[in-house]
């Protein structure tokens, strides 16, 4: 049987657009299962929307400074920022595509008919995203990094860095070992399990909640799927019986069918918490509490622009989470002291325990 | 330059956990995992073999066609090889071509690597069906100082190729290094 042969490059080259959670990117919608199926096998996603399929490219965070686990893909904190501060200059300048041709350019042979598009957007300030038109868009990554690391200027920029992070440390790990929780993930994941394969690691960044300690609430608001990431690092043997999940989508293409351990909400304190890009979700979830009469409480994971954590109540970045209304957003450089100042904490968090260890020695 | 003297060592390791600390500790990037696998082409009578030359393809991070030839002296106690490579675009039709050249004896190796630079060394640990080893590419004083930093002692220098190990330890008949379809991977998460 023959079909027409899809072109990817150029759908992907078509369909650069601002895309609903408010950055530019590739969004393709389409009808045709043959064309799902040849985009499918270069890597792209999709979901089933109203008209047909929405299906998008692979797409890689080159870089961030605002989360564990991508400051950690280079297993080099101070490399990270010396690499954040090197792209965010080029992508100012307008020069970050130029720089990639270049990386592609070095190896002519393999990008031959490669397309890639560097995600614009106010609410990347502190992440570089890129997506390309199929899987060597993660050779690409590599590639860009061993470009930066031949720079002449690599060396000066690496120790400009070490002068601010003095040493190279990953966070602190906690493995989840109360019966209660670990009981209370594997029922999530069997109840999830019936529409969709959900994974909650037992083992997470452990994150500094403090400041949470002192606040009252009555319910733990989760959106799936993505909170299913980070659920891990919010809950403990106090608050899980609190918690409940509720699907929402501002994308109209997307049903909203996911409720889970449904509660009153009328008259009752609701702490939401879902990662955060645009704020547009958690804004209509907020409306929404509010017209069912509860009092919503908003704290946004791992935002990637200032203007975002305006809107929210508290914040998680990187590894604690702060009252949004304690922390210094006209600062320029904002989320590069959060960054450093988390480095610097860890080297302290160190020298105490090692103290603490000596003293009980 | 056409062909580069490659000089390189490996270590057995023992304790993953305590090799990535120590890579961490000493600043090393990590650039990336991958599976990676090579192909040893050789006419049946092994006249490239009993030469000291080895022609090989690689998929992997890329996909390259390299030689391989022993050096005349070696006499710093590391695997020394001159190497000449060059990127190809398709691993299945290089193979073709070199079979119809009569390199039709073929030896397979499979590998998950995780790729790490530090300065101007490049640092691979690779797992292997027979075991998770280190291996450190670059100039003989760096790559003396840095086994040394890692912790490692003259004595576990190993200055042989993944076939040779394999060589010497294989179970099987085949010669071709490659993983069980039960084999759980133990840096692939890394």
């Amino acid at each position: 049987m023959s079909y027409m042969k899809i072109d990817a490059q150029l759908i992907f080259q078509n369909n650069i657009k601002f895309v609903e959670y408010s950055r530019s990117g590739v969004v393709y919608y389409t009808e045709s299962l043959d064309e799902l199926y040849e985009l499918k096998k270069i890597g792209w996603k999709f979901n089933i929307c109203n008209g047909g399929y929405r299906i998008v490219p692979p797409s890689v965070t080159i870089c961030d400074i605002t989360e564990c686990k991508k400051i950690e893909q280079y297993k080099n904190i101070i490399l990270n920022l010396a690499y954040f501060t090197f792209l965010r200059k080029l992508k100012e300048k307008n020069k970050l595509e130029d720089y990639i041709y270049h990386v592609l350019k070095n190896n002519e042979l393999y990008y031959k008919n490669f397309s890639f598009h560097v995600s614009y957007s106010p609410i990347l300030e502190a992440e570089i995203k890129i997506e390309g038109v199929d899987q060597r868009l993660y050779r690409l990554k590599k590639d860009m990094l061993v470009e930066f690391m031949n720079q002449e200027d690599y060396e000066d920029a690496y120790l400009l860095s070490k002068r601010k992070i003095s040493t190279n440390k990953m966070y602190m790990r906690k493995k989840e070992n109360d019966p209660k929780i670990v009981g209370f993930y594997e029922t999530l994941m069997k109840k999830n399990s019936i529409v969709r394969s959900v994974n909650i690691p037992f083992e997470h960044y452990q994150i500094d909640t403090s400041i949470l300690e002192n606040l009252e609430y009555d319910i733990m608001l989760f959106i799936p799927y993505g909170c299913y990431k980070f659920i891990n690092l919010f809950i403990n043997k106090n608050n899980y019986q609190k918690v409940m999940f509720w699907e929402v989508h501002i994308d109209q293409s997307k049903p909203n069918i996911h409720k889970l351990y449904d509660k009153e909400i009328r008259g009752r304190r609701i702490l939401i918490l879902d990662s955060v890009y645009s704020g547009k979700t958690l804004l209509y979830i907020k409306k929404v509490i509010e017209k069912m009469g509860g009092i919503p409480i908003v704290l946004g994971i791992y935002p990637k622009s200032k203007s975002v954590i305006n809107i929210l109540d508290y914040v998680l970045l990187i590894n604690r989470v702060y009252k949004t209304d304690e922390l210094d957003l006209e600062d320029s450089k904002f989320f590069e002291h959060i960054y450093i100042n988390s480095c610097k904490e860890m080297m302290k968090d160190d020298k105490d325990n090692s103290k603490t260890s000596k003293v009980s020695n | 330059m056409i062909k580069t003297i490659q000089k390189q060592v490996k270590f057995q390791i023992k304790d993953f956990d305590i090799i990535s600390k120590k890579l961490i500790d000493l600043e090393a990037v990590f650039i990336g995992g991958f599976f990676e696998k090579t192909i040893r082409y050789d006419t049946d009578d092994h006249c490239l073999f009993d030469q000291g030359i080895f022609i090989r393809t690689k998929s992997g991070l890329r996909n390259v066609l390299t030689l391989k030839e022993k050096t005349d002296e070696n006499d710093n106690a590391l695997l020394e090889r001159y190497t000449t490579e060059v990127e190809i675009e398709n691993i299945e039709k290089m193979e073709y071509i070199l079979s119809r050249m009569g390199f039709t004896n073929k030896v397979i190796m499979e590998k998950y690597r995780l790729y790490f630079k530090w300065n101007h060394i490049e640092i691979s640990i690779d797992e292997l069906p027979f075991g998770i080893y280190l291996e450190i590419k670059g100039e003989d004083k760096e790559i003396k100082k840095l086994s040394k930093q890692l912790g490692f002692k003259n004595k576990d220098m190993i200055t042989v190729t993944y076939w040779d190990i394999y060589d010497k330890i294989k179970a099987k008949d085949s010669n071709n290094i490659q993983f069980d379809k039960s084999h759980l991977f133990k840096i692939a998460t890394y």
